[in-house]
């Protein structure tokens, strides 16, 4: 597909793919060890939210908050560990 | 003042042994402190240790004239006992009923004020949040008129959390039947961080008569007094685990006859104080032998069949030193809160001495609070007195008989999940196979209560499910034995000191579970704390519906 033919992109959404490789970058700073987890809950939640409609600004902006406040915890240097568990399905 | 039952029930008015306090002229706040760190595992925060020693002495003689009666020492004075634990006799005591001692007199003082209403029989179910100067806020609470059988929003600038444990996590517990994790539970909704929650004290020598439920607590002051354990053979065993004998802290005589009782298979151990003379004995424990003397036990010349049974939970609602949470506008104190003062296991009288020092620094804070929230808040706080909406799970509920059974058993089930694997010993691999049909019954349990509504029974269920959830994942990320968390996979101590802080990011629905340092606690809470813009999700319903405005952006 040429670049003219790519979809054009909200500011939104170029916010979040922004975020989105940040998060990987970042990820790719921690140790080893930690890396699997992390990432997989970062890929798994930014799919789960891909559906969610370009015009919904709360819900986005929402999930970026709090995307990272989450990428600030696992990156904190006080923090040595940190899980993610699911106590319901997601709606 | 909001309690679910009437005012006086609650674990104050079961707690035996007293209050710890430096009288002694041959104690010291620096011992008393170091006592408290040493029982902690060096895992408390200091500044909490050395506030409630250094304030409580004086909290003590305030509650004395307040009208408390304390039992008096034959040289005039406070009598002081000892427990496990301490390394100086500084225990304040009330006979065997300091607990209720202390409430009664406080009590008797909040009754004769005029300032202040007591709303008994009425059940929290959650704390009412909005919205003030861009940060979220707890705006009071919304309770259930157990006896009106009616929802109703009591609207506050201020709310303190003072609600106590979750002992009936557990199938066997000192607590009484109102300990079900309610403020733990709420605050969690509300977007609190709790932390520690893997440090449950299970008291060495709750009193065995083979019946679940509430147990009678045979206090930690028996042995204090020279009782000595016995397995059922009659030998003394406590050599084989520790030096300080049936004086070591509560944590290791727990595991102790934990050990004693599963390698000979035995389903309790006994306490003997008959040894002492008997005028001393009556003199000292007079109720404990009221009570057990209903089973046909005389403690003056027989042994008492005694089992380790949940007593306390160490971790709680993260608070500050002046029972500030990282919410605004709720505080916490007591049971409920994790202040830092107990570490990884609570020193012995230590828990009164914490509710009174910590309630006593939130007065003055609160106070301004307050004033500020009255001047700021005035929007919101109108917002929260209309908009109350008791419609569908918030709806009263009368559940039918075969829903009631079902709630019942799922509490049973979820004790029984919890003793097996995140009792006194906790094996990784229990804890792994036990969490996911923990987590499911929350999902259960939640599903009822969409369906059903509001009831005490439900509500319970709902509350305890939640923090017995807290309290396996916190134990999972626990990679180390410290404290009242044994885990034989992990025996050693770990190098590095951290505690575990959670939170769900949306209101019950996601948990993270972050380890880290005892110092980073209020920032990794900050941190933590739910989004200012706008209110986390409630379990379980849909995302918000889709913005009618059109695309817009920076570029």
């Amino acid at each position: 597909m040429s670049p003219a033919a790519a979809p054009r992109l909200t500011g939104l959404q170029r916010q979040v793919l922004f975020f989105y490789r940040r998060v990987i970058r970042t990820v790719r700073t921690l140790p080893r060890a930690e890396r699997g987890d992390i990432s997989r809950y970062a890929r798994n939640e930014f799919e789960r939210y891909r559906d969610v409609d370009k015009k919904n600004y709360q819900l986005v902006e929402h999930l970026m908050r709090k995307g990272a406040r989450q990428l600030e915890l696992a990156t904190d240097k006080n923090v040595s560990g940190i899980s993610f568990r699911q106590l319901q399905q997601p709606a | 003042m909001v309690s679910k039952e009437t005012a006086n029930e609650g674990s104050t008015a079961y707690a035996q042994g007293g209050i710890s306090a430096v009288f002694g002229k041959d104690d010291s706040v620096e011992s008393h402190i170091q006592d408290t760190m040493r029982a902690g595992g060096y895992l408390n925060t200091y500044g909490a240790v050395e506030a409630v020693c250094r304030e409580g002495p004086q909290l003590v003689l305030d509650l004395v004239e307040m009208g408390a009666v304390f039992t008096q020492g034959e040289q005039g004075g406070l009598d002081l006992t000892r427990e496990g634990g301490h390394s100086h006799r500084r225990v304040v005591h009330a006979a065997d009923v300091t607990g209720r001692e202390v409430e009664r007199a406080l009590l008797k003082t909040a009754r004769d004020h005029p300032n202040i209403r007591i709303m008994e029989c009425h059940a929290a179910v959650d704390l009412v949040m909005g919205e003030v100067g861009g940060r979220r806020q707890c705006l009071g609470l919304d309770v259930l008129d157990i006896r009106a059988g009616a929802m109703q929003r009591v609207v506050a600038p201020v709310t303190l959390l003072a609600s106590g444990g979750a002992g009936h996590i557990y199938p066997n517990t000192t607590n009484p039947h109102v300990s079900t994790g309610d403020g733990m539970a709420m605050a969690l909704r509300a977007g609190a961080s709790l932390s520690n929650l893997e440090f449950v004290q299970f008291h060495p020598t709750g009193f065995y008569t083979g019946e679940l439920g509430q147990t009678f607590l045979i206090s930690e002051a028996v042995r204090g007094e020279g009782g000595h354990l016995l397995n059922i053979a009659g030998h003394r065993f406590m050599d084989q685990y520790d030096d300080r004998l049936e004086l070591a802290p509560r944590d290791v005589v727990a595991r102790s006859i934990h050990d004693q009782m599963m390698s000979r298979g035995e389903t309790h151990v006994l306490l003997d104080i008959s040894h002492e003379p008997s005028s001393a004995i009556n003199h000292h424990f007079p109720n404990i032998a009221a009570r057990v003397k209903e089973y046909g036990i005389d403690i003056t010349k027989d042994p008492i069949p005694v089992v380790p049974t949940q007593h306390y939970c160490c971790g709680g609602v993260q608070t500050g030193l002046f029972g500030e949470t990282d919410i605004a506008g709720l505080y916490a104190c007591g049971e409920v809160a994790h202040t830092g003062l107990h570490g990884a296991n609570r020193l012995a009288s230590n828990s009164l001495l914490e509710g009174l020092v910590l309630a006593a620094r939130a007065v003055e804070p609160s106070i301004a609070f307050r004033e500020t929230a009255v001047s700021q808040a005035g929007p919101a706080l109108h917002h929260a007195t209309t908009s109350a909406d008791f419609t569908g799970a918030y709806s009263v509920a009368k559940l039918p008989k075969d829903v009631a059974e079902s709630v019942a058993a799922k509490r049973v089930e979820m004790t029984q999940l919890m003793w097996g694997a995140a009792g006194i010993v906790r094996h990784r691999a229990d804890m792994k196979a036990a969490l996911p049909r923990l987590t499911q019954l929350y999902g259960e349990a939640w599903d009822l209560r969409r369906e059903h509504g509001v009831s005490p029974q439900l509500q319970e269920l709902v509350n305890l499910i939640t923090v017995g959830n807290l309290i396996m994942v916190s134990a999972l990320e626990r990679k180390e034995s410290r404290g009242l968390h044994f885990t034989p996979d992990y025996p050693a101590l770990s190098k590095e000191l951290a505690c575990t802080v959670i939170n769900a990011f949306e209101a019950g629905i996601e948990l993270h579970a972050v380890f880290a340092s005892p110092e980073s606690l209020q920032n990794i809470c900050k941190t933590l704390a739910a989004p200012a813009v706008d209110s986390p999700l409630p379990p379980g319903c849909e995302p918000p519906a889709t913005s009618e405005a059109e695309a817009t952006g920076p570029l």
